[in-house]
């Protein structure tokens, strides 16, 4: 990422400075004195020095302090101002802004607030001062921008300071700066040379010997207006004096158009028509001069170098952009002049003509985005069109993608149709900043005469366009999730057959067919996810690993991580959801850390918690906090936090665990901070607080009637406990049997065995002892594999006393009776025996994720023919996985293996009602 | 109108602003001295006279109106001091 910025690094230097400049110590104290402040404005129309003036102050600077942009009008976009500020930052003071950096390149950024708040945040640990520069800010006129800039101005801490160069004042909110004196203003009354100093710029710098009424009369024509005064005094060169300045004084034409007259006037022929045609270019260096102007020239050399180093002798504004001298600008407002004469004295077609060959050169040196801006400035529609097809991957690689959008949003309809595969590539752009393709791929089937639904249903189409259409099938499926239905997964298992039937290496239109397997691997664990099917999710989650590890594909790999972990944690199987989230941290791109991560760290947090690694469990907490504070990932953030108040409670700090808790605030959506509040009032009940716990029940009675889904049962869970705390026992058994209804239907078997617990306890108090034991058994059996601690231990008393009266049952098994022994001396401490589990090899599993799958719905009664049918795969595979089953379990047909797998604690048990 | 003073790049000048519709905005980071007065009738009207202290704040007031979105029916230049 911030290594591959496509950035032009010739914009992050400062100009370097002239050896003739003219001394001015009025100014240089101005800057000074604003360097101290938190703002310098230098707004003054063109010509003014303002860009000399800031460049000669930073020069002043030690490497490092100051950070300069010179801005160009394609700038004015949000994405891509953040992303040079950010970079020059990152070229002067290394490490600063990197993981606003990788925010700004995320597929869903962050509000822009956050990514500042972010870059300020690094700013904040500097030692030293930071100054940066923002030349032509004028350019900028997004509000948006705006609005970042008022920010970050408010915001940015003491020792840093911004410069403006601008040609009129930005709405930056600069009355109260300038009332406050938070600003120091430069502006054309202060930059306008005086009399002094226009008169040691002509002679040191132009070289000229005037007379003092010579001077004093330039002085005055030109206002003090330094680009005025060069330009005079360049037309001066070898002509007599007193006649130019007569007439130059009688003049009545505006000023920069006589002197530009007089300046071309003044140069050799050669000289004027390179001037003239290279006024073109944002910037220059001797090759691409060589190639614009050609060889016309006899009486001047024809190096493009020798040309560009005499332009620089002899002071016709030019402008270096970097240290080597090899590139290099004019003035702007000596090129705008320029590009005036150009269109006055040559026809559209011959400027054309210059644009076409900047874009070869540009195209042949490997600058893309120059060589496609110069190809529609040449209105070479074609070409612009074939470069941006070709290299629209370039624009994926380099994070680009709003300048892919800006680039073709004024492309026809008839444009799309004809250029199917950048059609795609922008749809895809569009995607992913969030806006709909829509248009663009209905673009792409009038173009093939075919709906894309005929890639999966049209045996007839031919197969080139199969595939075309295929990805436009797939770019369709990345709808919103809640969109998907019921056919979804048969319509993503059918594009997932074509592109797994294509030859290897198969391009679609714009990717790889390979590359959308990964895609739409992931879609379809997302909506095995969404339909509370754990264990198939897994297996689309693992798939959709492999497949995106192969196609280097980061940002899906880390995505596939953190869903696969969590069905995981679902389906129980701790300590397979500990490698994948280990995986997960392990996996990076360009060493930043990502959303990703703080869902990861909040994972590993509460397993260890679970496990009774108090310490390793703060240490994830830790780092995961800062992380999603920083991207303000909620998803991580709330069960950050709860897991952070839950140790800091259970290590006895009971105030700390509330304030961690209320520090938790202004959640994007109110009913985010929902098992926060249940967390709270459990501990309120728990602790005797009786009535604001049933005051607040009062207010919350429609969460206990509420029906348990996938992402809201374990909220409930706490929310049962809170019943059961303020002795509701019957509501709470109520709520518990429906959230085991639902978790266990859906495999989700961490919350199954913490319900039995919950449960259990219920019971115990309603005095249903015998139920309250065989449901602790039963969670015991299932959780023995995994080494569940705390959702014992926590329960506290009454379920320690219970575990005690079970513990002879477990005596058969000895594993689960070392189980039961190790959980009892862990209620004793108040916390899992040291060395409990996770340094344990977890028990190898019984039976594939695949097999209980099958096991499940053979228990449910369902035929083979069914059960194919229910799983996508055909008869023979279900066979093969019930002979394995019957193989692992020691038995030889159905009824005996249900019996097995219920003994083993294999299925789902249904847990009587309570009375 | 009188053309009895000449501009400068650097000085500050006095200007008469008349935009459609009803705008009130905080126009101080580029004009001082300023009176605005409405004037509701068939086509709404906002007449806005202050001070720019030079070109630059000038530009910068017309690209606030800009990015307002309000018609810029006129701006003339008058006389320093005048209402």
């Amino acid at each position: 990422m911030a290594e591959s910025l496509p950035l032009i690094a010739t914009r992050f230097h400062i100009p370097p400075q002239r050896d003739d400049l003219v001394i001015r110590p009025r100014l240089r104290e101005l800057l000074e004195r604003g360097a101290r402040l938190p703002l310098t404005l230098v707004s003054a129309p063109p010509g003014f020095g303002k860009t000399m003036l800031a460049a000669e102050w930073a020069h002043t600077r030690p490497s490092g302090q100051v950070a300069w942009v010179s801005l160009s009008k394609e700038d004015n976009q949000p994405s891509i101002f953040w992303r040079y500020v950010l970079a020059a930052l990152q070229h002067a003071q290394g490490g600063i802004g990197a993981t606003a950096l990788a925010m700004l390149a995320a597929l869903t950024p962050p509000p822009i607030e956050t990514i500042l708040a972010s870059a300020i945040n690094d700013l904040d640990s500097l030692q030293a001062s930071l100054w940066l520069v923002l030349d032509d800010y004028h350019l900028i006129q997004q509000p948006e921008i705006h609005a970042g800039l008022r920010f970050w101005l408010d915001n940015q801490p003491a020792h840093f300071h911004m410069v403006i160069l601008t040609r009129e004042d930005p709405p930056l909110g600069l009355a109260r700066r300038r009332a406050h004196r938070q600003m120091v203003e430069i502006r054309a009354a202060d930059l306008r040379f005086n009399l002094q100093e226009t008169a040691s710029f002509l002679r040191d710098a132009m070289e000229l010997r005037l007379s003092p009424d010579q001077v004093a009369g330039l002085e005055s024509r030109t206002e003090g207006w330094i680009v005025g005064l060069q330009m005079a005094a360049l037309s001066l060169q070898g002509r007599d004096v007193g006649s130019f300045l007569q007439s130059f004084a009688g003049e009545n034409r505006f000023i920069a158009d006589y002197l530009i007259e007089e300046v071309l006037h003044a140069q050799p022929e050669a000289v004027r028509r390179f001037l003239l045609q290279t006024s073109i270019l944002e910037r220059m260096c001797a090759p691409l001069c060589a190639a614009l102007v050609g060889d016309q020239q006899a009486d001047f050399p024809a190096e493009g170098a020798v040309s560009l180093e005499y332009l620089d002798r002899a002071n016709l504004f030019l402008v270096a952009l970097d240290h080597q001298r090899n590139w290099y600008r004019y003035h702007h407002l000596f090129a705008e002049l320029l590009r005036q004469k150009l269109s006055q004295y040559h026809s559209q077609a011959e400027i054309a003509g210059l644009h076409g060959r900047a874009s070869a050169w540009f195209e042949a040196n490997g600058e893309i985005l120059a060589a496609i801006q110069h190809a529609d400035l040449a209105l070479d529609e074609a070409r612009f069109l074939d470069l941006l097809t070709r290299y629209a991957g370039y624009f994926f690689t380099q994070g680009e993608l709003p300048r892919l959008i800006e680039l073709t949003q004024n492309l026809t309809t008839s444009q799309r149709e004809q250029n199917p595969v950048l059609s795609m590539a922008v749809s895809w752009a569009l995607l992913a900043t969030g806006q709909s393709p829509e248009a663009w791929l209905q673009g792409i089937e009038r173009r093939f005469g075919a709906e894309a639904e005929a890639a999966i249903k049209d045996p007839e189409l031919p197969q080139e366009h199969r595939y075309d259409l295929l990805e436009v099938l797939v770019i369709r499926q990345q709808t919103p999730f809640d969109e998907y239905t019921l056919q979804t997964r048969p319509r993503l298992l059918a594009i997932q057959g074509e592109l797994e039937s294509a030859p290897k290496g198969q391009t679609c239109l714009f990717n790889k067919a390979a590359s959308l397997q990964a895609v739409v691997a992931f879609d379809l664990g997302l909506d095995a996810e969404l339909a509370g099917k754990a264990d198939l999710a897994v297996q689309d989650f693992k798939k959709t690993i492999d497949l995106a590890r192969k196609d280097q594909n980061h940002h899906l790999l880390l995505l596939a991580f953190g869903h696969l972990a969590n069905m995981q944690i679902a389906q129980g199987r701790l300590h397979a959801a500990r490698q994948t989230l280990e995986a997960c941290l392990a996996e990076h791109v360009a060493g930043i850390k990502l959303p990703y991560h703080a869902l990861a760290y909040a994972g590993l947090g509460a397993l260890h918690y679970e496990w009774g690694d108090f310490s390793t469990a703060d240490h994830y907490f830790d780092e995961g906090l800062p992380l999603a504070r920083l991207w303000d990932t909620w998803e991580a953030l709330v069960p950050l936090t709860l897991g952070n108040a839950r140790l800091q409670r259970r290590m006895g700090d009971p105030e700390a665990a509330y304030h961690t808790l209320d520090g938790l605030n202004n959640p994007p959506r109110p009913e985010l901070l929902l098992p926060v509040e249940v967390l709270k009032m459990l501990w309120q009940a728990q602790e005797g607080n009786l009535k604001a716990a049933l005051s607040w029940l009062e207010q919350h009675a429609e969460v206990a009637a509420a029906q348990p889904t996938p992402l809201s049962e374990r909220m409930l869970l706490d929310f049962a406990r809170f019943l059961s705390a303020c002795q509701r026992a019957g509501d709470a058994a109520a709520l518990l049997q429906r959230i085991l209804d639902s978790a266990s239907a859906g495999g989700r078997w961490q919350i199954v065995i913490e319900g039995k617990i919950v449960l259990a306890k219920a019971l115990v108090g309603e005095g249903q002892v015998e139920e309250a034991r065989a449901l602790l058994f039963e969670a015991l059996e299932l959780a023995a594999p995994e080494g569940y601690s705390m959702s014992f231990i926590e329960e506290g008393e009454s379920i320690h006393n219970l575990l005690a009266s079970v513990r002879d049952l477990a005596k058969p098994d000895p594993a689960l009776s070392a189980y039961a022994d190790r959980l009892l001396v862990g209620f004793v401490q108040g916390a899992a025996p040291v060395g409990f589990s996770p340094s344990r090899a977890p028990l190898p599993d019984l039976l594939s994720e695949r097999e209980l799958e099958v096991l499940n719905l053979v228990a449910e009664g369902l035929a083979n023919a069914e059960i194919a049918e229910r799983l996508y795969i055909s008869v023979s595979t279900v066979k093969t996985h019930t002979g394995n089953i019957y193989n692992k379990l020691g038995v030889t047909n159905r009824t005996q293996a249900l019996a097995r797998a219920n003994q083993l604690g294999l299925l789902p048990r249904r847990t009587a009602p309570p009375e | 109108m009188s053309r009895a003073h000449i501009l400068h790049l650097d000085q500050p000048a006095r200007y008469r602003f008349v935009l459609q519709g009803l705008i009130r905005a905080d126009w101080s980071d580029w004009l001082s001295d300023i009176t605005v007065n409405f004037l509701e009738e068939e086509t709404a009207m906002t007449y806005i006279t202050g001070t720019v202290r030079d070109q630059s704040a000038l530009f910068g007031f017309l690209s606030q109106v800009r990015d307002l979105g309000a018609p810029l029916v006129s701006v003339e230049n008058i006389a320093e001091g005048k209402k």
